[in-house]
């Protein structure tokens, strides 16, 4: 079979109509990709101190951004308390730990959210940031100054993400 | 039909699709995350429903409190993301269309704009005529025009249907 210049052209054309509207779908799906919202699912937490203000954040946790992952309490009854919210939230039982490094070694979360005693503020949130989780830390931020640029200083350094609030 | 004529219908096809399959895509994609990391609520007809209006309200409404809003909710997007990647790369073009405008004759039908009054959530004053209805009629246009044929994978299988009924009327001869 020979195909004519003029073919070859004709054949050319037809194959950049068939793919017109590739190109802005690629261009578009990238410029969506890159400003649109992303699924990246909830952000899997663990909760660290379920105190009277640990036991508000566990119970402002929106299911559909954050997965409590664990909860970690030295007062056996907090722990309980937890298990009520998180039951009362309709959210499956997390486990629990009276020792947060044990918390972070054996558990698969991202961030962990820590309403401890204010003098441990500085101590957890350095420690589990070290440990490359993303801290969200009760108000106050620290007891002293000191505690406070320890904590700045460690979210810095390793890239972590600390709010307080 | 003149090639910028051929090339307008397009780029107009193209740019609803497109509109289509970034509502579907949004809506499919959350509860999610913005790019600022901020998290974005899932998305949800019951709102649009409980607030429709005019004179099919009341169907709208008995939708919102139905038992399959969570259904109806994933078919909304389901179906925007499919009628736009249909009218954008100009695939089974004429079921997208179609489907394109019961979904935007269910939106206009639900919130028919009868008070010709500034909303609160509107950009401008709208009586009667609304963007629904703008973008219905410039679907119906791509619909009429069957603008698969000029550009887009409809383009393909038209040829390829063509040439193998040639192939088979020369088998025939032969």
């Amino acid at each position: 079979m020979t195909i004519t210049p003029e073919k070859a052209a004709e054949g050319r054309r037809n194959f950049l109509k068939i793919l017109a509207g590739t190109p802005a779908l690629a261009a578009l799906g990238v410029t969506a990709a890159m400003k649109g919202p992303v699924r990246g699912g909830p952000v899997r937490v663990g909760v660290i101190g379920i105190g009277g203000q640990g036991r508000v954040l566990l119970s402002n946790v929106d299911p559909a951004f954050a997965d409590v992952r664990a909860v970690c309490d030295i007062n056996p009854a907090n722990l309980k308390r937890a298990d009520e919210i998180l039951a009362r939230n309709k959210v499956a039982p997390a486990p629990h730990y009276a020792d947060w490094r044990e918390m972070l070694q054996k558990e698969d979360i991202e961030a962990v959210i820590m309403a401890p005693p204010l003098w441990a503020h500085a101590d957890l949130a350095v420690g589990c940031m070290e440990a490359g989780k993303h801290v969200l830390c009760e108000k106050m931020m620290a007891g002293d100054l000191a505690g406070c640029e320890r904590m700045r200083d460690t979210a810095r350094r390793t890239g972590r993400v600390l709010e307080i609030g | 039909m003149s090639t910028p004529q051929q090339v307008l219908l397009v780029a107009l096809r193209t740019a609803i699709g497109w509109h289509f399959l970034y509502e579907g895509y949004v809506k499919l994609v959350t509860p999610g995350w913005g790019p600022d990391g901020l998290p974005l609520a899932a998305w949800s007809s019951a709102g649009y429903l409980r607030g429709a209006t005019g004179p099919f309200a009341g169907v709208f409404h008995a939708i919102a409190s139905s038992a399959w809003l969570g259904t109806i909710d994933v078919m909304v997007a389901v179906s925007l993301a499919a009628v736009g990647a249909g009218l954008m790369l100009g695939a089974l073009t004429q079921l997208a269309c179609a489907g394109g405008m019961v979904l935007l004759a269910m939106f206009y039908l639900s919130a028919i704009p009868l008070d010709g009054l500034p909303g609160p959530r509107l950009e401008g004053a709208y009586l009667i005529g609304n963007k629904n209805l703008i973008e219905l009629a410039a679907l119906a246009v791509v619909h009429a025009f069957r603008t698969g044929r000029i550009a887009g994978l409809d383009r393909w299988w038209a040829s390829s249907r063509r040439g193998e009924r040639q192939w088979q009327s020369r088998g025939a001869t032969a």
